[in-house]
This record gives C-alpha cells, structure tokens and sequence, in this order.
C-alpha cells in the first residue's frame, strides 16, 4: 500500500487546503499513480475531533491523523496519537524532548519518526552531530521529504544508513500539488492507524517517488 | 513561553477612516500594471460586471495606520511578513469611506532551519461607510531568535 | 488581458492558470510603495535594508498578491477573487525574473458562487517559489 505519510492541511497554520480539498485532487491524480492513502500530520497539535471516515469511504482511501510536533531535537512526526501522549505533552511548546517524545510514543502504542532529518536546526542529523541522545527507542527516519533540498535530503539517506533506520517518504505538502511528491509503499495491507503503525516497527516498506507510483499501462 | 502583553488579544481597535478616491484607485492598479477597464478605466468600467470603476482586490494595502496594536513581543530584533489569508467582500469604489479595525487574534512559537520563530497574527477588517465588509486580512508577522532575515 | 469569459462548467482540475510574469524594478517597486503610502524604509532604503539582515531592498508582500490577482483576473474576465493566502518564504527582490503561476485543484457548484481553489505561486529562476499559496475565484456560469 502506498501512503504519503506527511502532509498538512488548513488545520496546520500554514497549510493551504482542506483535507475535502486534498481528496478531490488525490482521487484525480489515482488515475495515473497508485496512491491508497495519507497521513495528515499537523503543526503542534492533533485534531482530536475531526472525524474523516465519510470523506475517507467517499473517496475510497485510508485518511490517519498525526502531528508533526517541534522538539529541542528536530521536528518528529507522531503516529498513533493518543490522550496519554497529549495529556504529558504541550505541544505548542516547541522545546519538548524529542528523546521522551519518541519513547512516550513507543510506549504508549504509536510510533515517533524524525521528519526530514538532514535540515538545519529542525531536523535531528545536526543535533546528533552536536552530541544529542536520542535514546534506543529511534526506529525509523524521514528519509525522503518532498518540502527538503537534494542535500538535506542525502543527509536524511546517510542518517538511515549510518543507525541502520527504516526509512520513510512523504510530500509534505502544505498545499494540494506537491501532495505524493514522496511516498512510503508498504508491503502489507493497511486499514486502521494500529496497522500503520505495527508496520511501521516491522521495516517492511521504503520510501518512493510519484514516478515510482506510476500505473504502467 | 513567549513573553508578550496577554492584555491585547482579541481586542478591536479601530486604527482610522479614509476616503477613496478616483486618483487613489488608478494609481494603485497602475502601479501593478492592471489592464482590465474595470481598474482603470472609469468610462469603460461602466460596460464591465462591476458597473464602474472598481478597486482591484489588494487595494486595502494602501489604508495605513499611525498606531498597530502591538503585543510587545519580547523575542527577535524585527519582524518580517510570514503570510497572509485575504478574505474580499464588497468590492471599493471612488468615493467610499473605508473604517479599519485591527485586532491581535494569537501568538505563538514555531521552529525552522533558523531556529525558533514567534508569529503574530494581526486581523485586519475594512469596512465601507455603508457598514459592508469590504476585505478582512490575517496577517503573520515573523519574529526570528537569531536576527536572519530568511529561512 | 483576455477577452474571454472563463465559465466554471469550462474548468477542470489541473487547468493551468496564463501565467503572469513579474520584473520587479526599483522603479516599480516605488511606484507601488508611493501608491500605498508606505513608510517603512526596507522597501526603499538599501542600507537600512542591509542592516535588516537583507542584501537590499525587497518589494513589499503585498505587492506579489497584487501581481497573482492580476494574473488571476487577467486569465478570467468576469472572475471574482474572494479568497486569497499565501506564505512569504523568500523575498522578492529588484530586477527579480519571476512567473506567476496558478493551478486548478477543486471546484465548488454552489448555487449562487461557483468557486474555484487555485493553488497559486509566484517562482523565481530557479524555480523557488518566494510566495505560495492559494486562491479562491468565483467563475460565472453559462447558465
């Protein structure tokens, strides 16, 4: 299954379009790539109470809530959000642990992955580099980012390769177009956020391109 | 957390009147370079949907005031302009008396490859003399720890 | 400037809005700050804007969505922008070769105001996009 696993929607503030918005052009752009689904992780908060089952069984696609949340490490994206994790952390403080962070996720069922991992100052490489303990909880890293430069993202490729990580792709997109820029293709089916995220430890994915989506005729 | 006056948010202020007039428009729609009669020609205007000479969207750029609240954010030398959500209503013709008000709606930190940013998000509301919305204009100032000018 | 009417039954999504180009100079770039009585020096003063941390003077943000409005109205006689936000991640810059650029990706049958969202950028030379964001344009209708 085909998943871009980082996006943002007009709940983030600086996101462009409504998650409707992004389902229209995603079911336009299904006739000439594979694409089953999208994370919508947005800036320092979760969206508790949206609820995207109808547009989800509408278009015929998975639609995850996360949060991309700001730590004194890089910004992590945050699968499998719960109260527990929003009740120990603000996320509007954008000093939060990225170390707890990550290991609060585990524990609590979800997962935690560095987003784009090569940029300056929000992505963890840099911070490692100066000495940073991520803790034995990192599985997983941003490997492909559709908003990073060729270097940043080679350096996320480094990163993954160096901590032997898996690695995962996404757009994200702040608004509609650059929606599938990067992607994750999975394995193995995925239908409920509980799947995204036991896929998510199991490794069996990687990061891919639009053009690697491509429905060969 | 962030070290500003809590006092300001939500509160209205109203920063000033002014009269629109004929000059003011064609100068503004000259300056980018409009073309369209409806901006720029007030006989040919007539013959267009907005019945006459009209202000392009962006005109509400040219309402300025003395005084903006100010939350005196304490982080950050100067402030840079991070984005804007422009919502335009009744469209502004010569002779309209446009009312800006202004209120401080939310401040909050991010981070970015420049390290730690504060955003202020000013609304700014233009009304004409008729009481109609004419533009509403959310504006995101950047405030940036280390002094850059960019990202 | 068209001379057609672009009706919202004629639009699809990925429709590519006529681009626009913008060369800002010094030049019209006072021209502009003069129209809106602008003050602030960092439009106008190079060293006050090197002081700000910028190579020179930059053109004021709202002049950029002047420029995708004017691409939006020039590419639809009879469109009526209603919405319209970007985010500024760069400057726009003196003798700067930009592009307006606009992209169909949703469209609203509302009765009264049949909409269209554009996601609209202004890209430089390089194809960094300074100003990115998204419009919302009320498109008359053959009915």
């Amino acid at each position: 299954m085909i998943i871009d696993m980082h996006v943002h929607s007009d709940v983030s503030d600086d996101g462009m379009a409504s998650v409707e918005t992004y389902m229209k052009w995603m079911a336009k752009l299904r006739r000439n790539y594979r694409i089953d689904g999208i994370v919508f992780t947005e800036h320092r908060l979760f969206n508790s109470d949206a609820d995207y089952e109808a547009l989800a069984r509408e278009y015929g696609m998975l639609i995850f809530k996360g949060t991309e949340a700001d730590t004194d490490c890089g910004h992590v994206l945050c699968y499998g959000m719960n109260g527990k994790i929003l009740s120990h952390f603000d996320l509007k403080n954008v000093q939060l642990s990225g170390r707890d962070l990550i290991s609060a996720m585990e524990d609590a069922g979800g997962i935690g992955i560095p987003a784009h991992p090569g940029r300056r100052y929000i992505g963890l490489v840099e911070h490692l580099e100066k000495g940073y303990e991520i803790g034995h909880a990192l599985r997983a890293a941003e490997q492909l980012n559709g908003g990073s430069s060729k270097q940043e993202n080679a350096r996320a490729q480094q990163l993954v390769v160096e901590r032997q990580l898996f690695g995962i792709g996404g757009s994200d997109a702040h608004f509609v177009s650059a929606v599938g820029k990067f992607m994750t293709d999975f394995k193995r089916p995925i239908h409920t956020m509980q799947d995204l995220v036991e896929q998510l430890y199991s490794g069996d994915y990687r990061p891919i391109t639009l053009e690697d989506a491509r429905i060969q005729a | 957390m962030i070290e500003f006056d809590r006092s300001i948010l939500g509160k209205e202020f109203v920063l000033g009147t002014f009269q629109v007039t004929e000059e003011m428009m064609m100068a503004f729609a000259q300056a980018v370079g409009e073309t369209s009669p409806q901006y720029t020609d007030p006989e040919g205007a007539k013959k267009t949907a907005s019945g006459g000479l009209v202000a392009p969207p962006i005109f509400y750029d040219v309402f300025r005031a003395d005084q903006i609240p100010d939350p005196k954010v304490k982080f950050g030398k100067v402030g840079f302009n991070a984005g804007q959500r422009c919502e335009f209503h009744a469209p502004i013709r010569p002779g309209d008396t446009i009312t800006m008000k202004a209120r401080i709606t939310d401040v909050y930190e991010k981070t970015g490859r420049t390290g730690k940013m504060v955003f202020i998000v000013r609304e700014t509301t233009y009304e004409n003399q008729k009481g109609e919305k004419v533009a509403v204009v959310e504006q995101s100032q950047v405030r940036r720890e280390s002094g850059a000018a960019r990202e | 400037m068209s001379e057609k009417a672009v009706y919202f039954e004629d639009v699809d999504i990925g429709d590519e809005i006529t681009p626009l180009p913008m060369h800002p100079t010094r030049e019209t770039i006072a021209a502009y700050v003069k129209a809106c009585r602008i003050t602030e020096k960092r439009f106008t003063d190079e060293a006050y804007a090197r002081s700000l941390g910028m190579d020179g003077i930059i053109a004021p943000g709202n002049m950029g969505l002047a420029y995708l409005s004017r691409m939006i109205n020039d590419w639809a006689q009879g469109a009526v922008l209603r919405k319209l936000e970007v985010r500024f991640r760069g400057f726009v810059k003196p003798d700067d070769h930009l592009i307006c650029k606009g992209l169909v990706v949703e469209k609203h049958a509302r009765g009264s105001e049949n909409s269209i969202e554009c996601d609209v950028f202004i890209e430089n030379e390089n194809g960094d996009r300074p100003v990115a964001g998204s419009a919302t344009v009320v498109l008359p209708t053959h009915g």
